[in-house]
């Protein structure tokens, strides 16, 4: 893959990443709801759901994080793709001035000299930014993937709470658990679409 | 891409670029001028993106890249201003005169570096080294704002779109026979160009100039008795019909 292609590949997984993001934030918007629902739920269920009123908070934790995370990321993706178009266009404009060096006589080339190795310091400039950019990312994505580990955590909890509750309230909190765990799941599934996509960017 | 002068005058001369015979087929051929007087050049309608190594290969025999002070669109299509973004990276100190109510648009083109000079829609000047040009108003000729280069000096003024040609890429760079001319005309002058007002009022205009060349951005230019030809040819079409004939 020459130049060009990488920095094409590069902008167009970016893109990827904020999309995945994207979509992972408004999963955890409905966390916060199932989570809002919990909490009315448990309220309802009385004392014998006294347990819930606690699963509810750490569900609410959950979802902010996740959505600040997904704010982060797709800041850092936007800021990213930009970069990595720019490179594209520069690593356009370097094969051309390839072809104008090939085509011109001495005097021209030596004209063209100058520019070229400036805008080849940019580009490297660009790629530099662009590889330190990508680290903080798979970080920052590595972060938030850990910490959703407690959403299975919060499901099993739940489960546990539902046989404490009363027979009318336990297949609603055993809903809610469900409806924890799943959302929990497809977060990590797009944060892992995410990761894969700028895994394979590392240079 | 070749190239020919069009006028030389001592220090001051035009040239015309064109008629690259490694230009993809499905690209419209363009012409791209350039005026230079001492260490001072201007390129007018510098092109596409997909000519721009041609292009400043060509131009790098005739000129020093510091000497390139300035580029000029006459508007905003990407025919005319698209490699704006490649310039922009290669030029020091470098403006663009143009339009001024094309700059929100033209700037996706990408410019960082130059500088922009808007023109207003009464016209303007510029002074190349001592020798006096005029961005002479053509607007709806066919974008909403358009302007033309007169060289008082060369007496050459470079149209833009008006007078375009759609032609072969070997064709002459000069209207030879100008009733052969017109069916390569016609249906672009006829659908490209919105008014008939705009295009008497410029017509007038234009009448009022001492012209010698008339140098279009797309195919032949006219010359001496071609010009008079073609304004009296444009005089009588009727334009903005979206119709074949
Ligand atoms: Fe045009
Ligand atoms: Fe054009």
């Amino acid at each position: 893959m020459n130049n060009k292609q990488k920095a094409a590949e590069t902008f167009i997984s970016v893109a990827n990443v904020a999309s995945e993001l994207s979509r992972a934030q408004s999963i955890a918007v409905e966390l916060s709801i199932i989570s809002k629902n919990a909490r009315a739920l448990a309220v309802r269920a009385g004392s014998t759901a006294a347990g819930f009123n606690e699963i509810t908070r750490f569900i609410e934790g959950l979802s902010t994080l996740t959505i600040d995370a997904a704010e982060t990321v797709s800041g850092i993706a936007t800021t990213q793709t930009k970069s990595a178009n720019e490179l594209f266009r520069t690593y356009s404009l370097l094969a051309m001035l390839d072809t104008v060096q090939s085509d011109s006589e001495a005097e021209q080339k030596q004209q063209i000299l100058p520019i070229y190795s400036r805008i080849q310091a940019n580009a490297e400039k660009l790629k530099n930014q662009i590889n330190s950019k990508l680290k903080e990312l798979i970080d920052s994505l590595d972060e938030t993937k850990l910490e959703l580990r407690a959403t299975q955590v919060v499901s099993v909890v739940s489960r546990v709470e539902s046989v404490r509750a009363s027979k009318d309230f336990q297949e609603s909190l055993n809903s809610v658990a469900d409806k924890v765990s799943n959302a929990g799941n497809r977060i990590n599934q797009h944060l892992e679409n995410a990761r894969k996509s700028l895994i394979k960017l590392r240079p | 891409m070749k190239a020919i002068s069009l006028y030389q005058q001592g220090k001051h001369q035009w040239l015309c670029f064109g008629r690259d015979p490694d230009k993809a087929e499905k690209i419209i051929d363009t012409n791209q001028y350039m005026i230079t007087n001492n260490n001072h050049s201007i390129i007018l309608d510098p092109g596409g993106i997909e000519i721009f190594s041609q292009m400043l290969t060509s131009v790098l025999r005739y000129t020093k890249i510091d000497d390139i002070k300035a580029l000029f669109a006459s508007h905003q299509d990407p025919d005319i201003i698209s490699s704006l973004g490649l310039w922009d990276q290669c030029l020091n100190n470098a403006s663009l005169y143009s339009p001024k109510i094309w700059e929100t648009f033209i700037r996706h083109f990408g410019m960082n570096n130059i500088n922009f000079e808007g023109i207003s829609d009464e016209g303007g000047k510029y002074n190349l080294d001592g020798i006096e040009l005029d961005f002479v108003p053509a607007h709806y000729l066919h974008s909403s704002g358009n302007f033309h280069v007169y060289d008082k000096r060369a007496k050459i003024l470079m149209s833009g779109d008006v007078g375009a040609a759609m032609d072969d890429i070997d064709s002459p760079f000069f209207v030879e026979d100008f009733e052969e001319h017109i069916p390569k005309m016609e249906y672009f002058h006829r659908r490209w160009m919105p008014s008939n007002r705009a295009k008497d009022e410029w017509i007038a205009r234009v009448r009022k100039l001492d012209i010698e060349i008339m140098a279009p951005q797309h195919g032949s230019i006219f010359k001496g008795e071609q010009v008079d030809n073609f304004l009296n040819w444009f005089e009588r079409l009727d334009v903005g019909l979206a119709s074949n004939k």
